[in-house]
């Protein structure tokens, strides 16, 4: 028995509900076409009973009172499609999804051998009804011996089904043959024939089957009496999650929009925990309103966030996307929101029982993006040197906290002389001899040279428009600036320092670029 | 009378930036009598560089650097600023004084080469040098020496240590404490502790300039045009900044 169905039914109202959880108890039915051609698609079981019918155009369904109306969004199937995947991928790793674009609704699981690592086929099929409900939907489950029995059951019979083996073709014979998805075509010559339901297809000789309606309905004679043993055609886990929702309305205001996303991950983490992962990039795609330009193309913004710890928490997602929108707001009304999420392992650390305890990385990035919407995005960062001999190159990173390591006491602590820079560095005059300073002309004073050392040379980047070309030299003078006497009455004496000045050779200028502790 | 000893040519790819017959012109332009190219870990300029001088008048000694394992690593930005540059290798920068250096050089290398994971990962170990140490000369090198490297790690005893293990692997009369000045006040500290080493061992000084690249030609060769089109990638993946020497 080795293969489980998940068939979710009214596929297209429950993509719509997953996400919109205050319709779940009301009568709810999708549009679908362009207008004046608009057309019921699917309609929940509450809306059929109020008289809707699959097929009624608008203006004959919006008769029927109580029914709340929703557009169809292919997008929405479509990551609805895949949370279903996401279920089944929970129980076994070979799950068949929709080969075909008219079956999202359905996904098949090999569940052979995982009877002694989850239990009997009953609670299989209980586990993938309880995953579903998870994500919002409310699935039928059937467990059959072939994939094929398994589909017709979950598809025929509501709740969870199982067939023991052997017992496939008076099972499912009871259902209607449209349970079994079988083309229109052959549908209306059976139905000429009188055959309405599994068991009578199965029954039909198979000899005068296929002289009538080619292999093509003996195929479909096989599925009726549960003896097709296709084989199963696994997919690929996928490398991406994304969930998403197409707005009735335009939102301009950002805490309705915080209202939508909110949803959205809240399903994309819960699927992230079924395969028990977490995310370091997630992306923000909103569709905006165009502006009656004749432009065919959607207007979009993207706002990409990358998460220096891997992190499966949809309230600090949430709060980093707000923080970020608020930075960079969209600039039309929002009609369609997409989220898409990276994954990546969870993060695993071991904190150690006498370091000291370091702030939580989300809260800690929280607050980075709290700084970086107050001063900007280029100010709030590490440095990282680069590999350069350009004096004062560096590059602004993203602030990580560093992992915390016990300080060895073989580390050595060498005493270095510290430069305290000039930011910028201070115009200076200098004046040469024998083509070395002598006296250096800063703020209005000058001030004779006692010692030096020096030219140290560097020039660099010679091949392109950012060449720099320097000389440095260190000189011992009088301070520029005299330090600070807490006592007044002390006598004043002459003051020494050592400074670092440097001739621009590009520009032809002296600065002095700091001064030695 | 000055020979340049140490010298290295485009084909110590992202560190020099001349072919071996540009070496050659230059040298020969200065008058001089002879020069060496130590090309990193590979004597693969060594023919170009050969049958050059030897159309040019001059001698070309044979030489490489070699990358060497357990001698640590090449002196650079300390570990307490925040950088994202790898450590690299130290390289002893070894002349084969004859035909038996030759060898030794070649087998020494392809042994290491033969070994390495990853391209330009390999090193070879002090065991496998003292091997392989007949009829090569060893300098103490540059920024990326071994001199270098222990002044920075461990200061004059760590220094004198290093030169004495080069010593009982070559031997006193084949090791040459280097200086060179390129106007850096790193290497001008450095210089001044390895005359201070040199006289203490009494070991041979010897000056080199470390050349990586021959002025260029003249504006109207088509190669002025490359060498400015051309920037150097440095290692590690950024760009050649630093190119100073």
């Amino acid at each position: 028995m080795p293969f489980a169905c998940l068939f979710v039914p009214d596929f297209s109202v429950q993509a719509v509900v997953r996400l919109e959880p205050e319709l779940r108890n009301k009568a709810v039915a999708v549009f679908a076409g362009v207008t004046p051609l608009t057309k019921v698609f699917g309609a929940n079981s509450a809306a059929k009973t109020a008289g809707v019918e699959i097929g009624m155009t608008k203006t004959q369904a919006e008769v029927c009172p109580g029914i709340v109306w929703r557009q169809r969004s292919l997008s929405q199937e479509s990551t609805a499609h895949s949370a279903l995947l996401d279920c089944a991928w929970t129980i076994s790793p070979r799950v068949e999804g929709s080969g075909q674009e008219e079956l999202p609704d359905t996904v098949v699981v090999d569940i052979a051998g995982c009877e002694k690592l989850l239990g009997s086929p009953e609670k299989i099929a209980g586990d993938l009804q309880r995953v579903a409900a998870e994500v919002g939907f409310d699935a039928n489950v059937a467990v059959a011996a072939n994939a094929e029995s398994a589909i017709c059951a979950a598809r025929g019979f509501p709740g969870i089904t199982i067939i023991p083996a052997g017992d496939e073709a008076a099972r499912i014979g009871t259902p209607p043959l449209s349970s079994l998805k079988i083309p229109m075509e052959l549908l209306d010559t059976l139905a000429r024939w009188g055959i309405h339901t599994c068991a009578e297809f199965a029954a039909l000789p198979e000899i005068a089957v296929v002289e009538r309606v080619g292999q093509e309905g003996r195929r479909w004679q096989l599925v009726a009496r549960g003896a097709d043993a296709r084989p199963l055609l696994p997919k690929d886990l996928p490398l991406q999650f994304a969930e998403c929702l197409d707005l009735e309305f335009p939102v301009e205001l950002l805490e309705p929009l915080m209202f939508v996303m909110n949803r959205l991950l809240d399903e994309l983490c819960t699927r992230l925990r079924m395969h028990a992962l977490a995310t370091n990039e997630i992306q923000l795609t909103l569709t905006l309103q165009g502006n009656g330009s004749r432009r065919k193309e959607s207007l979009v913004h993207v706002r990409t966030l990358r998460l220096p710890v891997p992190a499966r928490e949809s309230k600090f997602l949430l709060k980093l996307l707000q923080l970020d929108l608020q930075n960079h707001p969209p600039n039309a009304p929002v009609v369609g929101v997409r989220i898409s999420a990276v994954p990546a392992g969870p993060r695993t650390r071991q904190l150690g029982l006498f370091l000291p305890l370091s702030p939580e990385p989300e809260r800690l990035e929280v607050t980075l993006a709290r700084i970086r919407n107050t001063v900007g995005d280029d100010h709030v960062g590490s440095p990282l040197l680069l590999d350069t001999h350009r004096p004062d190159a560096f590059r602004q990173t993203h602030f990580v906290l560093p992992e915390s390591t016990t300080r060895t006491a073989t580390m050595q602590r060498r005493t270095t002389a510290a430069l305290r820079m000039y930011r910028p560095p201070l115009p200076a005059g200098v004046e040469l001899r024998e083509k070395k300073p002598a006296a250096v002309i800063c703020e209005g004073a000058r001030r004779r040279i006692l010692a030096l050392s020096g030219p140290w040379r560097t020039k660099g980047e010679w091949w392109s428009e950012t060449a720099w070309a320097r000389d440095e030299w260190d000189v011992l003078m009088e301070a520029l600036r005299p330090a600070y006497r807490p006592v007044a009455s002390e006598p004043p004496e002459e003051e020494t320092a050592l400074y670092r000045i440097y001739r621009d050779l590009r520009l032809r200028r002296w600065f002095i670029e700091g001064i030695y502790d | 009378m000055y020979v340049e000893l140490h010298s290295c040519s485009a084909f110590s790819f992202l560190e020099g930036a001349s072919l071996p017959e540009d070496l050659v012109s230059e040298a020969a332009r200065l008058e001089l009598p002879a020069i060496a190219l130590l090309d990193r870990d590979g004597v693969y300029g060594s023919p170009r560089f050969h049958m050059a001088a030897k159309k040019a008048g001059i001698r070309a000694h044979v030489g490489a650097e070699i990358s060497v394992e357990g001698c640590g690593t090449q002196a650079g930005m300390p570990s307490w600023m925040p950088n994202k540059i790898p450590s690299r290798s130290v390289r002893l920068a070894l002349l084969a004084k004859n035909r038996t250096g030759y060898q030794n050089l070649c087998r020494l290398m392809t042994r290491y080469k033969l070994r390495e994971k990853e391209k330009g990962t390999g090193a070879a170990t002090l065991e496998e040098v003292a091997e392989r140490a007949k009829g090569l000369v060893c300098l103490t090198g540059g920024e990326e020496g071994i001199l270098a490297a222990s002044l920075a790690q461990g200061g004059s005893e760590k220094a004198r240590r290093d030169i004495e293990k080069l010593l009982t692997i070559f031997g006193k009369r084949n090791v040459y404490v280097e200086v060179q000045r390129h106007f850096d006040p790193a290497e001008e500290t450095r210089n001044q502790a390895a005359v201070c080493l040199a006289e203490g061992l009494h070991l041979p000084l010897l000056a080199t300039n470390g050349v990586r690249y021959a002025p260029f030609p003249g504006p109207r060769d088509p190669r002025c045009v490359y060498l400015h089109s051309q920037p150097l990638p440095a290692r590690n993946g950024g760009t050649a900044t630093g190119a100073k020497r």
